[in-house]
């Protein structure tokens, strides 16, 4: 990638397109709006790839952070009430690995719905308004109506039951 | 905050993958190999006061804005397509609507960052040679949002792109490579 080879862009597209689409649309919740960020966020890897550093994380983890940074750029321009709707609204659980997924990731996706799952609303509503939503703490603080070193305990509650979930199933590194 | 952000990444995991439109790929390769050198052409420019620039640029603005509205409702939408951003302005994007019939476009912006004390955005139109005409310099609101209108018609060159050059009116001829950059459809 930072000798910038097009098959090199063209395998990691193949390979990462659909989940960072998925991303993309999860936070946006429009299809064109989300078709543009995928392509900013992969055009942005692909000019800042000699930037890349594998001991900060993958390039999956590089890449899907480029989509949704890109992707809460572009939601934060709409309502209060909507951002909110978008981050919480309920995804359809399947079980089974869909075409654009490998079993890996399958299982990865699986795990991590199910720790979140198990988390008390508050934390997991905690959680999916700062990632899918790009509230900061005090935004969230101020729409629960609580205290921001409340929802600061949330969050870290909620990320610590999140990874020791994951972290016994051998699904991040320990 | 930035440790929790990187926590938090995990729940990109939680989402299901979505196969997206089969031409968002080409999309992306073509935009990777897009012409990234220039051919230096002196273009003396027209240097009118900025407040004469800035109204005019809100009265075109709003003419193409209603202008485009009725063109929605006829039977073609005007062309557009999009610039992205690289290096310092890979947050930023532009919508570009091309008013072909009027030879005018216009170039909407968000997520612009300031640019640096003395400086300015600038516009520029790239022939397939690489050849760069100016076509107006900018800067954005504390929104990071502007709409710049081009007063001429795109048809000749190939791909439209933005650079910083030095304020108040810019450059005759690009100083960098670009940090936006779309095809022209």
């Amino acid at each position: 990638m930072a000798a910038r080879d097009p098959s090199a862009l063209a395998e990691l597209y193949d390979r990462y397109g659909s989940l960072a689409y998925g991303v993309a649309l999860r936070v946006l919740g429009d299809p064109g709006r989300a078709e543009d960020t995928v392509q900013d966020a992969f055009l942005k890897v692909w000019y800042g790839a000699g930037g890349f550093d594998p001991a900060r994380g993958s390039l999956r983890t590089w890449l899907l952070a480029a989509v949704r940074n890109r992707a809460i750029d572009l939601v934060r321009h709409q309502s209060l009430r909507t951002r909110r709707e978008l981050a919480l609204r309920p995804e359809v659980e399947t079980s089974a690995a869909g075409p654009e997924e490998e079993a890996v990731a399958a299982q990865e996706r699986i795990a991590v719905r199910a720790a979140l799952a198990e988390l008390p609303e508050e934390q997991r509503e905690a959680v999916q308004l700062a990632y899918f939503g790009g509230f900061t703490q005090a935004e969230i603080a101020e729409m629960a109506g609580v205290p921001l070193s409340t929802v600061k305990g949330r969050m870290r509650l909620a990320m610590d039951k999140l990874a020791t979930y994951l972290k016994g199933r051998g699904l991040v590194d320990g | 905050m930035a440790d929790q952000y990187d926590e938090l990444g995990m729940l990109a995991l939680s989402v299901r993958p979505v196969a997206p439109p089969p031409e968002l790929r080409e999309r992306i390769l073509a935009a990777s190999s897009e012409p990234q050198k220039f051919v230096l052409i002196p273009k003396p420019r027209r240097r009118l006061p900025v407040s004469l620039v800035a109204a005019a640029v809100v009265l075109i603005a709003v003419a193409a804005f209603f202008l485009g509205q009725s063109l929605r409702a006829g039977p073609a939408a005007p062309p557009t397509f999009a610039l992205s951003g690289h290096g310092t302005l890979a947050g930023a994007s532009a919508k570009v609507t091309d008013l072909t019939s009027d030879h005018v476009a216009v170039v909407e912006f968000n997520g612009l960052p300031a640019p640096a004390a003395g400086k300015v955005y600038e516009l520029w139109l790239i022939t397939p040679g690489g050849q760069a005409a100016a076509a107006g310099v900018f800067t954005p609101d504390s929104n990071g949002h502007v709409v710049v209108v081009v007063d001429r018609s795109l048809e000749g060159y190939s791909v439209m792109a933005v650079t910083v050059e030095q304020g108040p009116n810019g450059a005759a001829a690009p100083t960098q490579q670009p940090q936006m950059s779309g095809t022209i459809t």
